[in-house]
């Protein structure tokens, strides 16, 4: 009895099936993430409750595409480890070209300096101006003269480098102005 | 396929815990530490991943006790990873990685960010976010073992 209770969990199909499953995994794992670079990172983005949902309802949609219906353990575990691989294998590219990860996820890009708003960008990447402002103040700033440096990085956060004046102290003329 | 009770759950039971044991050496063998927050990439590699996992462990059985047999294991598994790991510290490096540093005193150490394959731009967006414009304000940064860069800036 134990050895029909062993076959069962261990029993595979056949490796043609595996191969499939292989195939199967593969293909599905490209066009999500070919899906993803579609979709974007949204700028200012933080997770919404809506990505989330879409996420989880696009995993739950390729699930039994993933493995044909097969039930094994030996099955799921080779989907799983074709994920990881393929998973590792596309890191490692964008690692390899930088220039490739640029494409894909595109570069920082430079929305303040110097406390001069770059409108240009701004309007590139679909920014408004109240939307800047929210950031900032997110960052303790009032206004966009006393920000040194802010950049929309790859992940749509955005980063604030404050003035020298809150570095050094010296400048006290920056915070007398009812920042705080 | 096995339909006596006690032994179906048991069965389950190896189930779960082989594919949580293969999947712990899998990410952890396979996954470079993502740099900075996860992000809706990461979060629905590991939903797929979940899911291409999930009649392995379940057989295809959509049974109430399947299910709680599964699940009950998962914890149970995940629970005496995490007190193993609270009890032998130095477990924790194999299981999950050490801290590396990344920048000490205004500079970068090429070394460490070649093998941990964090790029410039990734140091310098983990710099920003802090605050920071300049390298050379930076005292230390540290990949962290959840894949955040730390930063501590120069104190003035």
């Amino acid at each position: 009895v134990f050895e029909r209770w062993l076959a069962d969990v261990f029993s595979h199909p056949s490796w043609l099936v595996l191969l499939g499953i292989v195939g199967r995994t593969a293909v599905v794992y490209l066009l999500v993430v070919a899906a993803m670079r579609l979709l974007g990172t949204r700028p200012l983005g933080r997770m919404s409750a809506y990505d989330f949902v879409l996420v989880i309802v696009i995993a739950n949609a390729v699930q039994n595409a993933l493995v044909g219906g097969d039930n094994s353990l030996a099955g799921g575990l080779v989907s799983a480890l074709t994920l990881l691989v393929l998973n590792f294998f596309l890191t490692w590219l964008l690692d390899r070209f930088p220039r490739l990860e640029k494409q894909l996820s595109g570069e920082p890009v430079v929305l303040i300096t110097g406390g001069i708003v770059q409108w240009n960008s701004l309007h590139r990447e679909g920014i408004t101006r109240d939307e800047l402002m929210a950031v900032l103040r997110e960052h303790g700033v009032a206004a966009p003269d006393e920000v040194r440096l802010a950049v929309l990085e790859v992940d749509g956060a955005v980063s604030v480098v404050l003035g020298e004046a809150h570095v050094h102290r010296t400048h006290r003329r920056f915070r007398g102005r009812g920042v705080t | 396929m096995i339909d006596s009770g006690l032994a179906s759950l048991a069965s389950i039971a190896l189930r779960a815990a082989i594919v949580f044991v293969l999947l712990v050496l899998g990410v952890r063998l396979t996954g470079k530490r993502q740099t900075g927050e996860m992000n809706l990439h990461d979060l629905l590699m590991i939903m797929i991943l979940a899911n291409a996992v999930q009649n392995a462990m379940t057989a295809g059985n959509p049974r109430l006790n399947v299910a709680i047999v599964a699940a009950g294991t998962l914890i149970l598994l995940g629970w005496s990873l995490a007190v193993m790991v609270g009890r032998h510290p130095a477990w924790q490096k194999w299981i999950m990685g050490a801290p590396t540093v990344l920048v000490q005193d205004g500079r970068k150490i090429p070394k460490n960010m070649r093998r941990e394959g964090v790029s410039e731009a990734e140091l310098m967006t983990a710099v920003r976010e802090q605050g920071v414009a300049e390298l050379a304000r930076v005292k230390l940064a540290v990949l962290e073992i959840d894949g955040e860069i730390s930063v501590v800036p120069w104190e003035e």
